[in-house]
């Protein structure tokens, strides 16, 4: 168990032991220095401290409440944009973030744009953002995902040969074995191996794959996953557009407690780009590769014929038959009998001794 | 910290100048071992006292000034690491430090090589936490925050932290190489 004091000194120790680095300071008191006085530094007054100023909390929700509304917007334009026409890369309004709109002004009750929070700071260009629109580019190709199932009766010496070639089939088409089952092959006689291959080359590789056993059954699906793509591709894009507007902000705030608030909010929005990507990613891959699982089963050895007996070979397999029930019975019981034996015996004793021993005493004692 | 802006240059510089001999070393050292490199510490470290001077104005009065450092560095330290990339691997006893040395408490060589083997286990089992987990424990065994004062700073209620420590605490026992510290430092 480790105590806090313990903690409170190792990692201490930890800390301590640290070198800092001698120039630091330096660097930020020249940067500081020639940043000037500050925003927010109260008007002449004393080398004495000054009283506090008390933070304007509307400024605060008007901050957050644009950039909601900011994220809102975006958001509504994807939604409202069609997945099959929308596409990412394509330029739209300049003013779409930057705009009052009905959402901008119902969320956190500002009247504002997030631009228009700090519009009185300063009059440094707002990036402009892109949204997803309709594309000017043409159709894009469709976006689809295969997978298929294969199952194949195959030899039991050809199990191993079999795994290979699908590995080397695989290779062969410039994919990899995502999986295999095979532990239990040997006993089951069933085992899979699940290949990821380009989708271009899902076909003839099924086609190769089938000439390795007997086809049992043969399932494929392709399943469009165009919107959905275009989908997640369009809200990373406006998130993007959302956290560029948020960095611009995040240069105007005058407070910290602003700076802290816009930092709030690029965080949840860079956590939803993460997640988009990876689900980009994934989608990418599903998109690239095919999956074809290769179900094998060994081809079960032909049972042999049953075998008439005759006459006499059935009696004589009866009396072996008997014969040994007879024992069976005989060494099933020979355990219980021996117990009994073994009690007697000992009771025999017991009564002999009492007879020899005890008895003349009692008789002296009563006569 | 609490020294206001002052309206000469001479006077401005004293005031940061006192800001940085007070608070640049734990602030620098909090970051270090929150994000385990030195460059990626230092230029946090920068951006927070940057930030903090830019708005010495809003610093709060009294007590509540640490933790509004420590806020302020632990932020600066968030956007350090999601600028320069989460995916990059945290280097907790290595890469390049500073030109200062603080070894001379040490009395002798091998104790001082015993000590910082300690100090790196101990920052090589701190990096193993998770991010929400390791601000915590840095906070409150390393800068000697308050559970209150660590709730300020990472915007968390102190429930939360507390769980979070205790959390941190758990893993930190489980940690072979550092409950092998622990009793060899128990044995002595």
């Amino acid at each position: 168990m480790i105590t806090d004091e313990q903690l409170h000194a190792a990692i201490g120790n930890a800390g301590e032991e640290l070198p800092v680095p001698t120039g630091g300071p330096g660097a930020i008191l020249e940067a500081a220095l020639a940043d000037g006085t500050s925003e927010g530094s109260p008007p002449a007054g004393g080398p004495g401290l000054t009283p506090r100023r008390r933070r304007p909390r509307p400024r605060v929700m008007v901050l957050s409440g644009g950039a909601v509304a900011a994220a809102a917007v975006a958001l509504g334009l994807i939604l409202s944009s069609s997945p099959t026409t929308g596409g990412p890369g394509v330029a739209v309004s300049p003013t779409v973030l930057g705009r009052p709109s009905t959402g901008v002004n119902d969320i956190g009750g500002a009247a504002k744009s997030p631009t228009a929070a700090f519009g009185s700071l300063g009059n440094a260009s707002t990036p402009t953002p892109s949204r997803p629109g309709p594309t000017t580019a043409g159709k894009q190709p469709a976006k689809v995902t295969s997978s298929g199932t294969l199952a194949l009766v195959i030899d039991r010496k050809a199990l191993d040969k079999d795994v290979r070639a699908l590995a080397d089939l695989a290779a062969s088409a410039g994919g990899y074995v995502a999986n295999t089952n095979l532990s239990q092959a040997s006993r089951t006689g069933k085992g899979a191996v699940v290949l990821s291959v380009p989708a271009a080359t899902f076909q003839s590789v099924i086609s190769s794959a089938e000439r390795l056993g007997t086809l049992a059954s043969l399932t494929t699906s392709n399943k469009d996953v165009t919107s959905q793509y275009t989908d997640t591709a369009a809200q990373i894009q406006a998130l993007q557009a959302v956290r560029a507007q948020l960095e611009t902000l995040l240069k105007r705030a005058a407070k910290v407690s602003d700076l802290l608030d816009v930092e709030n909010q690029i965080q949840s929005v860079q956590t939803q780009i993460d997640e988009l990507t990876g689900e980009q990613r994934v989608l990418n891959s599903q998109i690239t590769y095919a999956q074809l699982t290769v179900n094998l089963k060994v081809k079960s050895a032909p049972r042999p014929a049953a075998h008439h007996k005759s006459a006499l070979e059935r009696a004589w397999d009866s009396a072996v038959s008997g014969f040994l029930g007879g024992l069976r019975w005989l060494l099933s019981i020979s355990g219980g009998l021996l117990f009994a034996v073994l009690v007697g015996v000992i009771v025999l004793f017991g009564v002999r001794g009492f007879i020899r021993h005890l008895l003349p005493r009692v008789r002296r004692l009563f006569l | 910290m609490n020294e206001r802006a002052m309206p000469s240059d001479e006077q401005a510089r004293a005031v940061l100048e006192s800001w940085l001999a007070d608070w640049y070393a734990p602030a620098y050292r909090t970051a270090r071992l929150v994000l385990g490199n030195h460059a990626e510490a230092e230029d946090a470290v920068q951006d927070a006292f940057l930030r903090l001077w830019r708005f010495r104005d809003s610093i709060p009065e009294g007590e509540a000034a640490r933790a509004w450092l420590y806020r302020v560095v632990v932020n600066a330290c968030f956007s350090r690491a999601r600028t320069e990339g989460r995916q990059r691997a945290t280097q907790p006893g290595g890469g390049p430090v500073g030109t200062d040395s603080v070894a001379s408490r040490a009395p002798g060589p091998e104790e001082a090589a015993e000590e910082h083997l300690q100090a790196s286990v101990v920052r090589g089992a701190i990096a193993a936490l998770p991010e929400q987990l390791r601000v915590p424990v840095v906070l409150r065994y390393f800068s000697g925050l308050s559970e209150r004062e660590i709730g300020v700073a990472i915007q968390r209620r102190p429930g939360t932290v507390k769980s979070r420590l205790h959390e941190a605490k758990r893993r930190l026992e489980a940690d072979p190489a550092l409950a092998g510290i622990f009793e060899s430092e128990a044995a002595k």
